[in-house]
């Protein structure tokens, strides 16, 4: 069944995710479309940076969601890691990019997501992030 | 001056302590801007991507150089940053550049955020590549 993840967990600086779609329990997939008025847009690419940003608000409005679902009573989510980071290729403006995350692990205050970004199938970053509740 | 999101920051101070574009010191003033005004008192924790932009920043300012950052081993976030709490702070850089079979030269480097004039305390540290562009 297709949920909705509401844009009100994604409590980060400036959106960088369009739309965020739980896939499963663990999973989501996300979606952005590169614009010029993008902060993180320079010399007709999203940044690097920018693809991180997309990542980290998809894996933690995705935690976040696990935990609500738990009720364990956290009601905030900070990064404590990002690791494993790797950039292939930058996407365009106007081009669209896809991401999924899957939350591998979440015990104890503490979750583990990895994430990858595609643009048209073909993978553009990867990353995993340690996310710690509160 | 630079700026990241409602956050400026500007790098008061470059020193190289080994007298080299690789190894410098980068002292930070960072100055909360809301509506356009300074303000001395800001709520607003740097997120964690900013505090990666900036980074690389320094890095670029320090080095001479224009990078993009191919892949990040780890980047680990130890205490949140906010220029209410934190006036000043100071990221130590080191650069080795590397010949790396299948993509070339790479920019190894490793960076670390303490309080300028405070304990030691760290914010954060990355070891990360980087990758030089024109």
């Amino acid at each position: 069944m297709k949920q909705h993840i509401a844009n009100d967990i994604i409590l980060q600086s400036h959106p960088m995710v369009d739309e965020l779609r739980s896939t499963s329990a663990n999973g989501a997939k996300g979606r952005l479309l590169v614009k010029q008025e993008n902060p993180y847009h320079s010399h007709n690419h999203i940044c690097e940076i920018g693809l991180m940003e997309h990542m980290v608000q998809c894996a933690v409005a995705k935690v976040k969601q696990k935990a609500l679902l738990k009720d364990k009573g956290y009601t905030s989510a900070t990064v404590s890691e990002i690791s494993r980071f790797s950039l292939n290729f930058l996407p365009k403006t106007n081009e669209t990019i896809e991401s999924a995350v899957k939350v591998t692990s979440m015990q104890g205050g503490k979750a583990t997501a990895v994430a990858a970004v595609y643009v048209e199938g073909e993978v553009a970053a990867i990353c995993r992030i340690n996310i710690t509740l509160r | 001056m630079m700026k990241l999101q409602d956050t400026l920051f500007t790098v008061r101070k470059i020193s190289y302590p080994n007298s080299n574009t690789r190894h410098g010191k980068c002292k930070i003033n960072l100055i909360a801007q809301h509506h356009g005004e300074e303000s001395a008192a800001s709520h607003q924790i740097i997120s964690e991507t900013s505090l990666l932009q900036m980074t690389k920043e320094c890095a670029q300012h320090m080095s001479h150089e224009r990078y993009l950052i191919s892949s990040i081993r780890q980047f680990r976030l130890f205490h949140p940053l906010s220029p209410d709490n934190i006036p000043a702070i100071m990221i130590e850089i080191h650069i080795t550049p590397t010949e790396k079979e299948g993509t070339g030269l790479v920019h190894r480097m490793k960076a670390v955020c303490t309080r300028l004039g405070g304990d030691g305390r760290k914010f954060f540290e990355i070891a990360a590549e980087l990758s030089p562009i024109k």
